[in-house]
């Protein structure tokens, strides 16, 4: 009788590691600021993000509201850059895993 | 007193119309709040509150370029006031310097004197608004809501 073959398990080299951590969506949240001007956060996400008014104006309130809303998401990278922006306008922001 | 407004050439940006007493006033307040920019923790958040290595490398990268841009926000609201006046003229590119620059000075001041949350406004007494530190976060946002109500365009 044959000996039965097993596959080999295909193992995850740290290269994969590295490229599922890319591929995975990554989340840009702004958060609530108390003395921050809503009138400015609308500005940001409508200079950074390219939104139109009333959705840069619906994620303002929900921040206002709720304390956090995520703004944007993709790529770490892109979302480190989104963040960055967001710092240099004196937002409060973070990169956060999906 | 103070005016914002379009500008009268018909550009688009902004017109400040500062007297020299304002000038002063608003660099006095600049020279005060410029060292709290530069220690306070809320002008420079964290990108990555929980993740140690991530948030190095942040730092590390992007704190430089960072600190260069808050410096030079100030530095332009710091040259315009040294403008004799009384009217300034400011492009678009200068409206949005300055509308980070005053948000900077507004949250470095509210950290100083502990505004953690919201609805410290209503909090306060009529006289705590005139007081000192309050005058200059109110002075600070008004001309930040001022230049936002000349509908500042995004750029691409």
């Amino acid at each position: 009788m044959a000996e039965r073959v097993i596959a080999p398990e295909r193992t995850r080299s740290p290269a994969d590691g590295r490229r599922a951590e890319r591929d995975q969506p990554w989340e840009v949240v702004v958060w609530n600021d108390p003395v921050t001007l809503m009138s400015y956060v609308v500005f940001v996400l409508r200079r950074i993000f390219g939104y139109d008014q009333p959705t840069a104006t619906r994620l303002m309130l929900q921040v206002h509201t709720e304390g956090r809303a995520v703004v944007a998401s993709g790529p770490r990278e892109r979302a480190e850059i989104a963040v960055a922006q967001l710092h240099a306008h004196g937002l409060q922001a973070t990169v956060a895993r999906r | 007193m103070a005016a914002i407004r379009h500008r009268s050439d018909g550009e688009a940006g902004a017109e400040l119309e500062l007297d020299r007493d304002e000038r002063a006033a608003l660099g006095s307040l600049l020279d005060r709040l410029e060292p709290l920019v530069a220690r306070s923790p809320r002008v420079a958040p964290p990108a990555y509150p929980d993740l140690a290595e991530l948030e190095q490398e942040y730092r590390r990268l992007a704190g430089p370029d960072l600190e260069l841009a808050r410096a030079g926000a100030l530095a332009t609201v710091r040259r315009l006031l040294q403008e004799p006046g009384p009217v300034s003229r400011l492009a678009p590119g200068e409206v949005e310097v300055w509308l980070r620059a005053l948000n900077l000075l507004r949250i470095a001041l509210a950290g100083e004197i502990g505004i953690a949350a919201d609805g410290w406004e209503a909090a306060l007494s009529p006289e705590d608004h005139t007081r000192p530190p309050y005058a200059a976060l109110h002075a600070l946002g008004w001309i930040q809501q001022e230049l936002l109500l000349l509908d500042p365009v995004p750029e691409g």
